[in-house]
């Protein structure tokens, strides 16, 4: 996903893992974990959910491997499925588990120095939340690009539509954000 | 767009293309590795195989077709051609088991004239086709006489009563119009097993009982014509709630609806409940929750007293709304217009249930508002009873949320519990409705937002630390005022967690004597301090 993908690579990998090659599935991993884990961690902004997220989205994909049909690339099929792993992620109930010493010692100290890297966790935190709040074309289209790293003709072939309406879309996305973010962003 | 927002527009583009911070933890690539499960490597994987399965299905499909068409034609032909000799064969089916008859795909015309308005009858189906019957047999079936027969009309009853229907349909357009349409709805009592509309065939013996309705099953198209209501929300809207806009002198109708009040978790303690603990309410029922907003926090103060000198605050002075409205949350003041919403959720610090989350909801007020004030304002939060199965509002039994009048800032909390199998994440879990009015103008202003999941923290403690108090100070209020809600939780802890989110607020003197208050309230309620006289 980060890396260009090259699709001759990733073909014979796939052959190569079809016909029993384990060293190809774990090329593969090499080719597109940081992707999917870059992605994850600016879908979430947390990097340990980040993690675990990434860890799902391959088992998820070993499990649909079967599935996958050649017509996109690798690489933007396994970005659907971590895309699709972290919405999934949002709507999951989860355990509460009451606070421990271990989070007690864990939460870090308000010192001055920190007061800029907080800042800048906050400020990427609105545009995260700008960016989840958008319409669902628009959100795919800004994640896709952005932070899939998925080129413009890569998105409109999985989208079914031109790369111009890609660019639209991406135009009207960045509107959006800019607007709900001077709303926000005022303090 | 203003030269603002375009400007904008290219920092957010620069901005949503930094990567600090995406580097892979150490030991991440292993992990995945070592994840890899030995039935995947060799599994027959894209392109090859997968192409060649759907190949196959492409042939067959193509064989089906053949098939059909090849079986229609010779229905035709047979119905042009071997008119007498289908007599003979219709006679003979007057024997036959019904399910022959039944199969039939169409019945012939009932009177004189009704050949000419009536399309050809429709080819087999090539599942018929394929099944294994002789096109021998298929082909006198699929084929009407060529004029009205009353020999053929008797020949079995259960074809003679599905033929009604079908001329009936013939001669309406209306009713031919609707046999194209994908799922009709059907009247509420379900038609005859053996009923059939739009001459499409009635079911073969022995198959599934159900009518069919322009082909396509009855239990189907009732199901898809099921109105969507349910399942939808009544929400406004979407372009409107995305944009967040401000419609004025807009009207909306306000729905004043006696809430339905849940016992809490047993009966003698929902007699005990002390006066500003709200109930959970059903939100299928009463999905409206209206808020008057007022200015009023002197609870909280009542209580910073009693624990200074010692004592536990008396449980019924005791009231959420005002202590969670005595902090600032750091909430933003609006850019522009009157009122700043915030909404923001997580799951509750205390497990109520996997389901349980807390919502807290600010309006700030702008410093030099337009005459407008908060006492004026009225806010209806809607919820979404496909996502949210039932909440409550933590305090505020009068609807009455206090402010404070220094900030104009305004927090309601609202613990929310969602439906288990709740539908796509984008449903909206709620919409609010901000109203009030301009004094002098006399129109009436209404901002909306839409509050999604994307407003929600994966855990509490990834929420914000606005949140992480404002839930830790009801929580506290509700253990001091006896709500039954908060039966089992530990005084203690809630100081501890307290004491913890305080190092998000250095300097905040207010949270800082919060933390003095929370550890002496815990230590009184053990019995570790004796009250001072």
């Amino acid at each position: 996903m980060r890396e260009r993908p090259d699709g001759a690579r990733e073909g014979r990998l796939l052959a190569a893992l079809a016909a029993g090659d384990r060293t190809a599935a774990e090329e593969l991993v090499e080719r597109t974990y940081r992707g999917v884990f870059s992605l994850q961690r600016r879908l979430c902004g947390d990097p340990e959910l980040a993690a675990d997220l990434t860890q799902e989205t391959y088992r998820k994909a070993w499990a649909a491997l079967p599935g996958f049909d050649g017509r996109s690339q690798f690489s933007t099929w396994l970005f659907r499925i971590a895309y699709t792993t972290f919405l999934n992620h949002l709507r999951r109930p989860r355990r509460l588990v009451p606070l421990d010493e271990r989070h007690e010692s864990a939460v870090p100290d308000p010192a001055p120095a920190a007061d800029e890297e907080v800042g800048r966790a906050a400020e990427g935190g609105r545009l995260r939340r700008a960016v989840l709040a958008l319409p669902e074309e628009l959100r795919f289209t800004v994640t896709a690009l952005f932070w899939g790293d998925l080129p413009v003709k890569e998105i409109a072939r999985h989208e079914g539509v031109t790369t111009v309406a890609i660019r639209k879309r991406l135009k009207r996305a960045l509107e959006r954000l800019a607007l709900a973010l001077e709303e926000e962003d005022v303090r | 767009m203003s030269r603002l927002s375009e400007r904008n527009v290219r920092d957010i583009a620069r901005k949503l293309a930094e990567s600090e911070g995406c580097e892979p933890p150490a030991g991440l690539l292993e992990k995945i590795k070592a994840e890899i499960p030995e039935v995947t490597v060799g599994t027959a994987v894209p392109g090859s195989e997968r192409r060649s399965v759907m190949l196959r299905q492409r042939w067959l499909i193509a064989a089906s077709l053949v098939a059909a068409v090849g079986a229609g034609l010779v229905g035709v032909r047979t119905w042009q051609g071997e008119g007498e000799r289908l007599e003979v064969k219709a006679r003979s089916q007057a024997a036959a088991p019904r399910s022959v008859a039944a199969a039939k795909p169409a019945a012939p015309p009932a009177g004189p004239g009704a050949l000419e308005r009536l399309a050809p009858p429709p080819p087999p189906k090539p599942s018929q086709a394929l099944g294994g019957a002789p096109a021998a047999e298929v082909a006198p079936s699929a084929a009407p006489a060529p004029k009205p027969r009353k020999d053929l009309q008797s020949l079995d009853s259960t074809a003679s009563r599905a033929e009604e229907p079908q001329i009936a349909t013939a001669e309406s357009p209306l009713m031919a119009m609707r046999q194209n349409l994908p799922a009709p709805a059907p009247p509420p009592p379900p038609p005859p097993a053996s009923q059939v509309v739009g001459g499409t065939p009635g079911p073969v013996e022995g198959g599934p009982k159900r009518g069919v309705a322009g082909g396509v099953p009855t239990d189907v198209a009732r199901t898809t014509s099921t109105p969507a209501v349910s399942a939808e929300p009544p929400f406004i809207d979407e372009p409107l709630l995305d944009q967040g806009v401000l419609l004025d002198e807009r009207r909306v109708e306000t729905q004043t609806r006696q809430a339905k009040k849940e016992k809490p978790h047993d009966g003698v303690l929902s007699q005990l409940q002390p006066a500003g603990t709200d109930p959970f309410v059903d939100a299928a029922a009463h999905p409206l929750s209206t808020l008057k907003l007022g200015v009023d926090t002197a609870s909280y103060a009542v209580a910073c007293r009693a624990l200074a000198n010692g004592h536990l605050p008396d449980p019924t002075s005791v009231r959420v709304e005002e202590w969670v409205n005595a902090f600032d949350y750091g909430d933003p003041v609006p850019a522009r217009g009157d009122f700043a919403i915030r909404a923001e959720g997580a799951p509750l610090p205390f497990a109520h249930g996997p389901e349980h989350r807390l919502l807290r909801l600010n309006f700030r007020e702008a410093d030099e508002p337009k005459g407008t004030h908060a006492g004026n304002a009225e806010v209806q939060v809607q919820f979404n009873p496909v996502v949210v199965a039932r909440y409550r509002l933590l305090g505020s039994e009068n609807r009455a949320i206090p402010g404070s009048a220094a900030s104009h800032s305004i927090t309601a909390l609202y613990e929310i519990e969602l439906r288990p199998n709740a539908p796509h994440w984008e449903q909206p879990v709620a919409t609010l409705h901000l109203r009030y009015q301009v004094p002098g103008v006399g129109n009436t202003t209404e901002t909306i937002r839409r509050v999604g999941f994307e407003d929600f923290a994966p855990t509490w403690e990834q929420a914000s630390p606005g949140l992480r108090l404002a839930s830790l100070v009801a929580e506290l209020a509700e253990i001091l005022n006896g709500s039954p809600w908060t039966r089992g939780d530990d005084l203690g802890l809630v100081a501890r967690r307290i004491q913890e989110v305080a190092r998000q607020f250095p300097g905040n003197a207010k949270v800082t004597e919060l933390v003095d208050m929370a550890a002496r309230a815990a230590r009184l309620k053990t019995g570790q301090v004796q009250p001072e006289e």
